[in-house]
């Protein structure tokens, strides 16, 4: 509160000396509300001009075949839409994604923690971790069709490989990275290694495993998405080789789109329960 | 909390500090943290060490903690050695321990909820222990919302919710401003005065002016490795007149007499660093034996 007046004092000084504090503030307010509102009409304007000008240039010099247009593909997003083509093939693909999220998730983070309070098994285990962790996992996909077959068991062990090692690494890490000083503190209140992992390691680690569930999910996409372009006949990758294979790049467009569009859901839904979960940490609170 | 200072009745020392010394292994080098640190600090009283950083105080006080074991001698603690963790003490550190997804209260009421008291009992003595540091109305704050200052209160909260017999500081309030730091100087001393059971605190500071205001005894802690080189006894420094504050009690001519001598010893140490090493302790020595006797 203080800090606030504080603030307002020194850069409304010259400018506004016999005003109230009150009408100060509401001032500040409105400042940064008219900011805001013009950071995401910027936004807009950046969107209007990419899709105005994909739109024009489609229309005069490039070839609409291959580059498609914003029209063409709100149309067929429309349509795909209203006949439930696109609904089905995206619950699909999302179930695919986020059950193995969760397997993946579910791994890492309990593999994370036990090898985090071992350090023996972790400097044995670290050199093979690092070599999972660096391999190209596409490269698995042949190997999974051969034993998952290509139905839909095939895409959640997909997704679930793309997020395990991601998000076993931030667990790992941040457990490691718990402050000293805390755990020392509460060795002093004479706390048992149980109470320390309960009241100090995990939910300092917590920060770290929301991030890295954050930055999974999209991995979780890849993994079943990928999983689908190998071999399916349903899901959003399906769509993608399908109309590929038509030469139909409007619904190929239509298809990433919509991914995308469910990834930023995705992505701020994570995002606000870490706001809520993480209270406590400004850096979540505040993103 | 001042008359077994001035108290003519033998008390035996509550923490014993004998001949310790501390030697860190470090990329295959040895480095001597602290060396042949020999004193003693009788129950109820205040002990300050004083020193330049990185002179192996906060090695002696982790030692009489617990947290570290000494290479050489031993640490007792009311007549036992110390070789774990030290329970009869409560130990405000330098950095902020506080757990930073808690709120103030559940941060402060956290020993009394490791010794597994029931809840009731234990929010009670964590918001009673707040009120003592004058922090009612802020038991549902975040640490990170609450100023440098209030974060230090909650610590001081938080060590004395479980009534620990001991207190030990590094630097308690070392990063505050003048202010704030006379603030809570005072209210520790009101705090102290007030607790019904003599309160016994070891405290690490390079405030030479802090450690006056706060003890009974200083000792000067300096060279490479670190030995006591001086005791002041603040004796004649009145307690009633402490009570009147911390201001006033800087404008004594003893005050700045005692931070005169404390200063003095230090140059001393760090001007002949080498040469003065056994004049320093023998030096030293006697002197805490009479602070001992008495």
């Amino acid at each position: 509160m203080t800090l606030q007046n504080a603030d307002v004092h020194v850069w409304s000084g010259q400018e506004a000396e016999d005003a109230s504090g009150a009408a100060l503030l509401a001032q500040e307010k409105a400042g940064r509300r008219r900011k805001r509102g013009q950071i995401i009409a910027s936004r807009l304007l950046v969107l209007v001009a990419i899709l105005g000008a994909w739109e024009i240039s489609s229309r005069t010099f490039v070839d609409p075949f291959a580059a498609s247009m914003p029209s063409l593909i709100f149309d067929r997003f429309l349509e795909w839409l209203t006949d439930g083509f696109l609904l089905g093939n995206l619950a699909v693909t999302l179930m695919e994604s986020v059950v193995g999220f969760a397997i993946g998730a579910v791994i890492g983070i309990s593999l994370g923690l036990a090898l985090s309070f071992n350090d023996a098994a972790s400097k044995v285990c670290a050199p093979y971790i690092n070599a999972l962790y660096a391999l190209p996992k596409v490269t698995l996909g042949p190997l999974f069709v051969i034993w998952f077959g290509i139905a839909i068991k095939m895409k959640i062990v997909m997704a679930a490989v793309f997020v395990v090692f991601l998000i076993f690494y931030n667990t790992w890490s941040g457990a490691r990275d718990v402050d000293q000083g805390l755990v020392d503190s509460l060795r002093l209140m004479n706390a048992n290694k149980r109470e320390i992992a309960r009241k100090v390691v995990l939910p300092s680690a917590l920060v770290w495993v929301f991030n890295g569930l954050r930055v999974s999910f999209p991995l979780a996409l890849m993994g079943a998405t990928i999983g689908e372009i190998i071999a399916s006949k349903r899901g959003i990758g399906f769509i993608v080789t399908d109309s590929a294979a038509q030469f139909d790049t409007t619904g190929v467009f239509t298809a990433i789109f919509t991914l995308m569009f469910v990834a930023v859901a995705v992505d701020r839904i994570i995002v606000l329960t870490q706001a809520h979960a993480l209270k406590w940490d400004e850096a979540s609170s505040a993103l | 909390m001042t008359e077994n200072v001035s108290s003519t009745a033998p008390q035996p020392p509550l923490i014993e500090v004998d001949h310790v010394s501390k030697t860190y292994v470090r990329d295959g080098q040895l480095t001597v943290a602290v060396d042949d640190a020999n004193f003693s600090v009788p129950a109820g009283s205040v002990l300050a060490l004083v020193g330049p950083s990185g002179c192996g105080k906060t090695t002696l006080l982790n030692m009489i903690a617990g947290l570290l074991q000494p290479t050489k001698g031993s640490v007792r603690y009311a007549g036992s050695e110390v070789t774990s963790v030290n329970c009869g003490a409560g130990y405000m550190t330098q950095h902020d321990t506080l757990l930073p997804w808690r709120r103030v209260l559940a941060n402060v009421s956290l020993p009394l909820e490791i010794q597994g008291l029931d809840r009731r009992v234990m929010l009670d003595r964590a918001a009673d222990a707040l009120r003592e540091v004058g922090l009612q109305g802020f038991e549902r704050h975040f640490p990170n919302q609450l100023s440098g200052g209030m974060r230090k209160r909650v610590q001081l909260a938080r060590t004395l919710v479980y009534s620990p017999e001991t207190l030990l500081m590094d630097e308690p309030f070392g990063s505050l401003d003048a202010i704030l730091k006379i603030n809570l100087q005072q209210d520790l001393l009101r705090l102290l005065a007030k607790r019904e059971r003599d309160l016994t605190v070891v405290l690490v500071t390079h405030d030479l002016e802090e450690a006056v205001t706060l003890a009974d005894t200083v000792l000067v802690m300096a060279g490479r490795p670190a030995r006591v080189v001086h005791v002041e006894q603040l004796e004649d420094l009145d307690r009633r007149t402490r009570d009147e504050g911390v201001v006033a009690l800087r404008r004594l001519p003893e005050f700045s007499l005692h931070v005169e001598r404390l200063w003095q010893s230090l140059e001393a140490a760090s001007g002949s660093a080498q040469p003065r090493d056994g004049d320093g302790r023998s030096a030293a020595a006697p002197a805490l034996e009479s602070g001992r006797a008495r």
